[in-house]
């Protein structure tokens, strides 16, 4: 018996027009979670699930090109992950007579492949490389590597980690897998709490990497799209309000980032962004989905920084933004997440509302334990300058060009140095 | 006489087409438009922000019950709509409430896309 057809394949066989590069790429990448978590369910082994998947991308990056992308790419690449998987086990077989290829292969029903690609497969593969168990780091690698369809060094580039620390991380990550022996099910009620914060911190990781990172910009890109796909498969398979509030931020950050990087590259500051060129809908759409998670009650940290990014989004001009109720929402997350990153946007906010003397307390708080972290200095700066005191400024903003690794910022510091030091002249 | 047409489809194909593609839809989108608008056709015509947008409204024992997502019974045919212009989600909650069948039915509120200029 041959290997079924190839769902789409025949259909574009006659297609003329070559599909580009980037086209067959973000095919590739929008289908893949859902077509690699497809496998794994089928074939019950990652490490299978992740060969098959390799072939089908191999060969859809052959054939896609001049074919066409198929009608239905989730199910091409199902289909031709396993009969690759198939293929390869019959090799196999011919040497070791002893086992059963029945009992191994898996069916290749083609209607049974047109309605996989289920969001609960993705949501089992999502639960399972982001299982509490996992290092952090782990958890980020291997969730790059399983859901996005990135290279292993396009994803070590994304990390500014080495290749190889990248396939180790990997490795741990699917060794914890079967030496915890975590299964790929949905988790039980009782642990669901527990399994979708980690699954909320891993997916926010892979957006932030998208938003923040230096690296290659289609990758970031790239990267943000899918944590939004993610999420959004995450909010139809568990209507959690704190999932809501992941998506709503999501959302409200990414509907900016056209306004967020100038043309020779630059970063431009959330005041500075011209803001006709923020995504108008998307805004109302992250609006929506945030209030329909505070009607819950059940305020966490994920919709306070949607709120946060909400008042930033829905405010027509950096001089309009409501400051006093930015500060509220802070000093509740504050509460919830004491940490030195939060700390530091609390304090600035407190400034913008002209609340010196708290933000003062607040930022003083972190002396000891942000010594040597650029931010702090420039948060201090701003402090001294706004109260006039101008050698403390001057002092501060020199730490800050001192500490910071990014030649952008510190000629940004070093700007506002000059600015004080002319200033102060008689 | 009006018709109501209603669009099916699922979400997840059109965002997994090449960008290509998905820009030559919406223009096939906006020719359609263009084309019953200038036969007198139209009278109105919205698309719908994504599902993870919906709040599914239902009044049993005097109480509104709401839940995530668009969670109508198979039991359960359309049987009209209300554009409602309101403040905020709340707001559309609550008058989806105050529908006769929300007692008996479920009445399925959903944000009307915005789309940005470009």
């Amino acid at each position: 018996m041959g290997n079924p057809p190839v769902p789409g394949e025949s259909v574009n066989a006659a297609a003329t027009d070559p599909v580009s590069q980037d086209s067959v790429r973000s095919a590739l990448q929008a289908a893949y979670s859902a077509a690699q978590a497809a496998l794994v369910t089928r074939l019950r082994s990652i490490d299978d699930a992740e060969d098959a998947m390799q072939e089908a991308v191999l060969k859809a990056w052959r054939l896609w090109p001049e074919r066409g992308i198929p009608e239905q790419p989730v199910a091409w690449l199902i289909v031709s992950g396993t009969n690759a998987f198939r293929d390869q086990y019959r090799r196999i077989a011919r040497f070791e007579s002893a086992a059963d290829p029945a009992a191994a292969s898996p069916t290749a029903d083609d209607t049974e492949m047109l309605d996989a690609g289920s969001d609960e497969d993705v949501l089992r593969l999502i639960f399972m490389c982001c299982h509490p168990s996992i290092a952090a780091e782990n958890q980020l690698a291997l969730s790059l590597k399983m859901l996005m369809g990135f290279s292993p060094e396009e994803i070590a580039k994304a990390l500014l980690i080495s290749t190889k620390t990248l396939e180790q991380r990997i490795t741990r990550a699917k060794r914890k897998i079967v030496a915890s022996g975590i299964s790929f099910e949905l988790p039980r009620a009782d642990s669901l709490p527990l399994r979708l914060d980690s699954v909320r911190q891993t997916l926010y990781l892979i957006f932030n990497e998208g938003y923040h990172s230096v690296g290659e910009e289609l990758i970031n890109r790239a990267l943000c799209r899918q944590a939004i796909q993610l999420t959004r498969a995450l909010c139809r398979g568990f209507p959690d309000p704190e999932n809501f509030g992941l998506l709503s931020l999501m959302l409200f950050h990414d509907a900016r980032a056209n306004a967020r990087i100038g043309e020779s590259g630059e970063l431009i500051t959330l005041d500075a962004q011209n803001r006709m060129l923020w995504k108008r809908g998307q805004i109302e759409e992250a609006d929506v989905l945030l209030q329909k998670s505070l009607r819950r009650a059940q305020l966490g940290i994920y919709q306070l920084q949607a709120a946060i990014a909400g008042v930033h989004s829905l405010s027509e001009t950096a001089e309009q933004t409501d400051w006093p109720q930015i500060v509220g929402l802070y000093r509740r997350l504050f509460k919830e997440q004491p940490g030195a990153v939060i700390g530091i946007n609390y304090a600035v906010a407190l400034m913008m509302a002209q609340q010196l003397v708290d933000a003062e307390r607040v930022l003083l708080a972190f002396q000891e334990e942000l010594q040597g972290y650029s931010p702090y200095y420039a948060a201090l700066a701003k402090l001294y300058s706004l109260t006039d005191r101008k050698i403390e400024a001057a002092a501060a903003l020199k730490k800050a060009a001192a500490m910071t690794g990014s030649m952008r910022e510190r000629r940004h510091y070093q700007l506002q140095l000059a600015a004080i030091e002319d200033g102060s002249r008689p | 006489m009006q018709y109501l047409c209603l669009i099916y489809e699922a979400e997840s194909v059109l965002p997994s087409r090449p960008q290509e593609e998905q820009e030559a839809i919406m223009g096939e989108y906006f020719a359609f438009t263009n084309d019953v608008k200038d036969r007198g056709k139209l009278v109105a015509g919205d698309a719908l922000m994504p599902t993870e947008t919906a709040t599914t409204v239902r009044v049993r024992d005097g109480k509104t019950v709401t839940t995530d997502g668009p969670f109508a019974e198979t039991k359960e045919q359309l049987g009209g709509y209300y554009l409602l212009e309101c403040t905020d989600l709340d707001e559309a909650i609550e008058l989806a409430s105050k529908i006769p069948s929300a007692r008996w039915g479920s009445i399925e509120v959903r944000p009307i896309m915005v789309f940005d200029q470009s």
